[in-house]
């Protein structure tokens, strides 16, 4: 456990000497894996600590993204203001879709978040006065140099991150794991599962959402391909490379995943392929993932 | 807006809801067998596309290509089954998800490898349109209602007439007590996988004369054929056929006196069905 916490913050520590190096691609690509380890972790809240699988993250993402390009962009509101908003519309998202799906069973789940969040790409494509369609909205501000952007958004990430662990180490993250285990066995003891999975749910969804306003405001437009299923299947698949299980197993698998896709697209134009055949591998043979194969091979605990 | 044009749109929509209904069925059905979603059903349904165009340049023959085709893809279907899913039968929900999910990538890369990522259409069928109601209603659109019905009566002739048909409902409903009686369970789930998959191909296939062959073509199907799924109770064959006309429908009807909602349409029925009937018009609790 010591050396995991002082490889942690090594790594914390030598991905903020990034900006210092004044190289842009380096510094793009760092608070890339940066916003989307807080996507992925935000995603496992639901996934791995509740054993739902949602397939419409990209929902609270975008919508939170959105949101914020709208009012800053288009409405010319202050960007605080835009910030806030976003979040609170991923807030506001995540009741809604919540409500309509957890109260059956897993498999619906699945289905109804990736239908709810592929309406909203369709509507992002085909309204294309508010949000741009294709073409999506160029020019969201930033607000401050892109050097402070990032200390400002590692900040934030480690806050939001924070009061993620401690969520789920709370008495709710028990009962949720519990629900995950045996449902019925919660509902015995006189909890409403209903509602712990409903507040995973917001949290889940919020934090998502505090990733997509970064996002829209690192890379300074928003596209309709953050609101395709293919971003939701993102923090699936780097959650399932790092591990379901552990806290941190999202993270690191957001890194290899990020860091992976950008060389190996270099090489090849088939990185789907070459995703598929992980995920099959992974599913059949590392359910654990990276985390897992540590813990039984490395820690030996 | 005359009742000519409302008899008009509501044909057109019975046409593509058939279409959802082929899908669905697959879907709905293996789903039922199983207990697996396959989210590879719009894989395979992008595959009999293909499978159909290729064979149609070998055969010019659209029909021979087409069943063809969806033969080829109910093989692939029970490949994938014997080979990976059922590798994963007892584990948690999410997991089968994921592989399935782990298929739509490998397939639709496979497509780009072997067919290129441009769209491709098949040479024209069926030109020539009849006179319904004053207006032109392309002839496809009639063989497409016939395929759907022909399918839903080959689907309950199956499951209620044949001694497949009764041991697939015997494991269907128990499970365990199937396995005592003798029935072969490896057996029954790949079979069943494996004409899920050929209606997926079939699907596919039929879609070709519509519209062009892509890579990802899958993916608006599936999405349609979970909502048609959810609505009509996963695992209920009577539940999608009535669910996909219902959605065919609306859409149709919407496009007529909404046009600027009718992509929320499906996903507003979807809605109402869950608040009001989370189980699906015929699903079980």
């Amino acid at each position: 456990m010591k050396n995991e916490s002082l490889a942690l913050i090594l790594l914390i520590f030598l991905s903020l000497l990034i900006p210092l190096t004044e190289n842009k691609y380096l510094l793009y690509l760092s608070l890339k894996i940066w916003i989307l380890i807080l996507y992925a972790i935000a995603f496992n809240v639901i996934f791995g600590y509740s054993g739902l699988l949602s397939f419409g993250h990209a929902l609270f993402f975008s919508g939170s993204a959105y949101v914020l390009a709208i009012l800053a962009v288009k409405a010319e509101y202050p960007l605080p203001i835009g910030f806030i908003a976003g979040i609170a519309a991923a807030a506001a998202f995540s009741i809604g879709v919540g409500f309509l799906s957890l109260r059956h069973r897993e498999i619906h789940f699945a289905m109804i978040t990736l239908a709810f969040s592929m309406m909203f790409w369709g509507i992002v494509m085909k309204w294309r006065d508010v949000t741009g369609g294709e073409d999506g909205i160029a020019g969201v501000p930033r607000g401050m140099p892109i050097f402070w952007f990032y200390y400002f958004s590692v900040a934030i990430i480690l806050l939001c991150a924070y009061i993620i662990y401690r969520f789920v180490r709370s008495d709710i993250g028990l009962i949720l794991e519990g629900i995950r285990e045996n449902e019925t066995r919660v509902k015995f003891s006189g909890h409403s599962t209903l509602k712990y999975r409903l507040y995973a749910m917001i949290v889940s969804g919020t934090f998502t959402g505090v990733a997509g306003s970064l996002w829209a405001m690192l890379d300074r437009t928003v596209t309709p391909s953050i609101s395709h299923w293919s971003f939701s299947a993102m923090p699936v698949i780097a959650t399932l490379i790092g591990g379901p299980q552990s806290f941190l197993g999202p993270a690191v698998g957001t890194v290899i995943y990020v860091i992976a896709q950008d060389v190996i697209t270099k090489y090849t134009l088939y990185w789907q392929f070459i995703l598929g055949i992980v995920i099959v591998s992974v599913v059949l043979f590392f359910r654990g993932g990276v985390m897992g194969i540590f813990e039984r091979f490395l820690w030996k605990r | 807006m005359d009742l000519n044009t409302i008899a008009f749109q509501l044909i057109l929509g019975i046409a593509s809801a058939m279409l959802y209904w082929i899908v669905s069925s697959g879907l709905t059905f293996t789903f039922g067998v199983t207990r697996v979603l396959n989210f590879a059903h719009g894989a395979f349904y992008m595959l009999g596309a293909y499978f159909t165009l290729s064979f149609f340049a070998l055969t010019q023959n659209y029909l021979l290509a087409l069943f063809l085709g969806a033969i080829i893809v109910a093989l692939i279907g029970a490949g994938c089954e014997r080979g990976l899913i059922s590798l994963i039968y007892g584990l948690p929900v999410p997991f089968q998800l994921i592989l399935t999910f782990g298929l739509v990538l490998l397939f639709d890369d496979l497509v780009r490898i072997f067919w290129g990522s441009v769209p491709k259409m098949m040479p024209a069928q069926f030109i020539g349109s009849i006179n319904v109601f004053g207006r032109l209603l392309p002839v496809f659109s009639l063989y497409l209602i016939l395929a759907g019905i022909a399918i839903a009566l080959v689907l309950y002739f199956l499951l209620s007439k044949t001694d497949w048909g009764v041991e697939i409902r015997a494991i269907t409903v128990d499970p365990e007590t199937a396995m005592c009686s003798g029935l072969n369970p490896a057996f029954l789930y790949a079979t069943a996988f494996m004409f899920g998959s050929f209606l997926a191909g079939l699907g596919g296939g039929l879609y070709l004369p519509i519209s062009s062959a892509s890579p990802g073509m899958g993916e608006h199907i599936i999405i349609y054929a979970f909502i048609v799924t959810v609505i009509g109770g996963l695992g209920s064959i009577k539940g999608a056929f009535v669910s996909a006309l219902i959605i065919g429908i609306i859409e149709s009807l919407g496009a007529l006196f909404v046009p600027w909602m009718t992509i929320a349409l499906p996903y507003i029925a979807l809605s109402a069905v869950l608040l009001l009937r989370p189980e699906g018009i015929f699903g079980e609790e």
